[in-house]
């Protein structure tokens, strides 16, 4: 089995630098400090999980000026669990081909969209992990 | 009386005292002779020494008083004797006291100018059926004894305006300052006007007799020293009661303060560094609990967070591409392991080149399809991504739940350390501050007691040193009343002076209560308009004359005190307050009163046991007031003018009220 010219591999991923809004990425930095995250994937993969729990596909990031993050930091450097990541992404755009550069403006539209909805979450809490952690889950019904 | 005043000569017998009929009436017009008997019976008393209201001879003191009493007596001399060359003046009354009969006679004498010769004033007291001469003690002046004993068995003359007085003028009685009358009369009744003159011939006495005492140089030198000592003493004992009364609270305080101590547990240093390494230990523990979280949270959770039906498709896609029976890696290791263990064994680089290929060909097998949309997994394996899709859901969201529960273990094991801790630094806060007091309080003791140490040894000198100094003082005074007894008089009378002051103080103000209740009943039986409640009388004298609501109607009507009725309830209760009630003897006894004031006031006089002569005009008691009181009266008389053909005439004084009446 060949994949098209413009289908991206997995390889790519690792390599790629992914970035979302300006704002988004403003609002990355201050989840990041206020919850004490060491890193700056931390709050994004939330951010990108949150987006793609709406079945809705993304808008369009206003801008991609954010800092960016290369794909196996973003998603982590276990090729299985990046692998997940990247099929998470490409199952909730229905499994339609598409080339790296529109899988990394994919990634950073949801990570645009679920930024903002984390942001909203945690307005009210204090910093513990522990109590953003509790309210995602109680929001997630898990 | 003879050649007193209106009488030449006259009599009036006033009888035994019957207390089913009290009243005696004595009548007169105005100019008759009324007030010449009233005049008479307080002459007759007390000499010089009584005061007569309204007559000039006032309570005046020195030769006032002595020049009107003098001018009275020339005056009380019935001029027509005088003229006839009688020089004599005397009046005689007979008491019946509880002690017997009482016959008092005084005698004045003028020259033939008519001046009164006071050096020649007797007095004479008999006793008994007999008349005899009372006799007086060898060591007393027979006027001063007679004086007294006239005070002693009938009244003081201090007590003469409660028992005989002019109606008219009684009410300037209460228009005096009500307290200071009040004191007047509780002392004249408790015969303490006798004690107070006591007092102050005591004090006479013991001046006079100390000025012809006098210390020497050696005995004035000790007394000074005992004084100057004492001083000392009263100096000191005044710093020590000072230091103890500052010292005592301080004391009370301390132990206060060591209660609270003992109180605040025993809360070591070690408890407390225990406490805080354990809390120390636990909030090491959340934070590498919470760092945890905050990877797990963002390596498992995410997945989860997605949703079921997104992980659900992914799944389902995935497992597309994976073999049905060869899936399992253990399939593949199982192989490899049989392929290695076949005889004859390969050489190395064989046996690697037939695994290799076992495997590729496995792996064909297992991924034999791609997932429909994931083209990019193409060479990749899938079973791990769908293994651990089912890990991170399970194993890491249990990772998540039991981190979540033992941080808030721990953090409700950190809050119930924290309580304990901030309950133990209150505790030893209080503790430090409780200390800080007490070790002030200590050192504000220490310096308190050293100065009780200080001033009690000072007091333990003085004393030392006041023994050889009151022996040498007291043998000195010892040497001079040897030589002075008279000294030992002087102290006596200072001592019973301080007594009989001290015993009045506490007495008088006793009476008070006793006395307003009289003079509240007397009151409520005289006055017709009710508004007076009470009258009551407080420790210092000063009257109140009380409505039902408790108000002083004083405060608003200055003049509620100080009418007739109020006059004549205060005099009768004090004259109560005798040991035997004394006669009350008035002159005009109704006045300017109205008709019902009239009649209370004779319905009060008839309904007593006490004898009241009242000295009347014809139409003051009229026949119908005559009539009220008759059934009461013992003795009935009127005064008769007698006109002289040779010019001024005198008084008769005849039976009956009044002719028509006597007829």
């Amino acid at each position: 089995m060949t994949s098209s010219p413009d289908a991206f591999q997995l390889g790519d991923i690792i390599r790629a630098d992914f970035r979302t809004s300006r704002d988004a990425d403003g609002l990355n930095t201050t989840l990041m400090k206020k919850f004490g995250f060491q890193y700056r994937y931390q709050p994004a993969r939330l951010a990108i999980a949150l987006s793609l729990r709406i079945p809705a596909l993304p808008k369009d990031m206003p801008d991609g000026a954010g800092k960016p993050i290369k794909g196996d930091i973003l998603f982590g450097s276990d090729e299985a669990e990046l692998a997940l990541w990247v099929a998470l992404v490409v199952q909730h755009s229905h499994a339609i081909p598409m080339s790296r550069r529109s899988f990394q403006e994919l990634v950073g539209s949801h990570w645009h969209r679920g930024m903002t909805g984390l942001s909203e979450i945690s307005d009210d809490l204090d910093q513990h992990p522990e109590l953003l952690a509790q309210t995602l889950l109680s929001d997630a019904r898990l | 009386m003879t050649n007193w005043k209106a009488f030449r000569s006259g009599t009036v017998q006033l009888g035994i005292h019957d207390t089913n009929r009290p009243l005696t009436l004595i009548g007169g017009n105005n100019g008759n002779g009324k007030t010449s008997i009233l005049q008479a019976l307080t002459m007759g008393l007390y000499g010089s020494r009584c005061s007569i209201e309204g007559e000039g001879l006032g309570a005046g003191e020195g030769g006032g008083r002595r020049t009107e009493y003098r001018l009275f007596i020339e005056r009380a001399m019935h001029r027509p004797a005088f003229e006839a060359g009688e020089r004599m003046i005397q009046v005689t009354i007979e008491f019946v006291t509880r002690q017997g009969l009482l016959e008092i006679e005084r005698h004045w004498y003028l020259d033939d100018a008519g001046r009164f010769l006071e050096e020649d004033e007797e007095l004479v007291l008999r006793t008994g059926e007999d008349r005899d001469i009372v006799p007086v003690p060898a060591d007393r002046e027979l006027a001063e004894y007679y004086e007294e004993t006239i005070s002693r068995l009938i009244a003081p003359p201090s007590m003469m305006p409660f028992f005989l007085f002019d109606g008219e003028h009684v009410r300037r009685l209460a228009e005096r300052d009500l307290s200071e009358q009040v004191r007047f009369g509780i002392e004249s009744a408790l015969g303490i006007s006798t004690l107070k003159g006591l007092v102050d011939d005591l004090k006479d006495y013991a001046r006079d007799r100390a000025r012809d005492i006098q210390a020497d140089d050696a005995e004035a030198a000790a007394a000074l020293k005992w004084q100057a000592i004492s001083a000392e003493r009263e100096r000191a004992l005044g710093d020590l009661i000072e230091v103890e009364a500052k010292l005592h609270p301080l004391q009370v305080h301390r132990d206060e303060i060591v209660q609270g101590l003992g109180a605040l547990g025993n809360g070591t240093y070690n408890d407390k560094q225990e406490e805080l390494h354990l809390r120390h230990g636990e909030e090491a523990q959340l934070r590498k609990l919470r760092d945890d979280l905050r990877l797990s949270l963002t390596k498992h959770l995410p997945i989860a967070l997605v949703g079921k039906s997104l992980l659900a498709a992914t799944e389902r896609s995935l497992k597309q591409g994976l073999g049905e029976s060869l899936a399992a890696p253990e399939g593949l290791s199982a192989l490899v392991g049989q392929l290695r263990s076949l005889e004859p064994r390969l050489d190395f680089d064989a046996e690697k080149l037939v695994v290799d290929r076992v495997e590729k060909a496995w792996a064909a097998l297992s991924e034999k399809k791609l997932p429909i949309g994931h083209a990019y997994l193409e060479g990749h394996r899938i079973g791990p991504i769908v293994q651990t899709m089912a890990d991170v859901r399970k194993e890491g969201m249990e990772f998540i739940r039991d981190s979540l529960a033992a941080i808030e273990q721990l953090k409700a094991s950190i809050s119930a350390r924290n309580t304990l801790l901030s309950a133990r630094a209150s505790a030893d806060q209080e503790r430090e501050r409780l200390a800080g007091e007490l070790s002030t309080i200590n050192s504000s003791i220490a310096v308190l007691d050293a100065e009780r140490r200080r001033i009690d040894q000072a007091l333990g000198s003085i004393e030392g040193r006041m023994v050889p100094i009151n022996a040498e003082w007291e043998k000195r005074r010892a040497l001079r009343k040897v030589s002075s007894p008279m000294l030992v008089s002087v102290e006596l009378a200072n001592e019973v002076v301080m007594i009989v002051n001290r015993a009045i103080e506490r007495i008088v103000p006793e009476y008070y209560g006793i006395l307003a209740e009289r003079v509240t009943a007397i009151y409520r039986q005289l006055a017709h308009k009710g508004v007076v409640e009470r009258i009551a009388i407080d420790s210092r004298g000063m009257v109140s004359l009380l409505d039902r609501q408790g108000r002083d109607l004083r405060e608003n009507d200055a003049s509620a005190g100080e009418n007739q009725i109020f006059a004549m309830s205060l005099t009768a209760a004090i004259s109560e307050l005798l040991d035997g009630p004394l006669p009350l003897i008035i002159d005009t006894p109704l006045g300017r009163l109205d008709t019902q004031h009239r009649e209370r006031i004779l319905r009060f006089l008839s309904g007593r046991s006490v004898q009241a002569v009242l000295l009347s005009q014809p139409e003051e008691v009229g026949s119908a007031y005559y009539r009220l009181i008759s059934p009461k009266v013992h003795d009935e008389f009127h005064l008769e003018y007698v006109p002289s053909e040779t010019g001024i005439g005198g008084t008769r004084i005849a039976l009956g009220y009044f002719e028509r009446h006597a007829a």
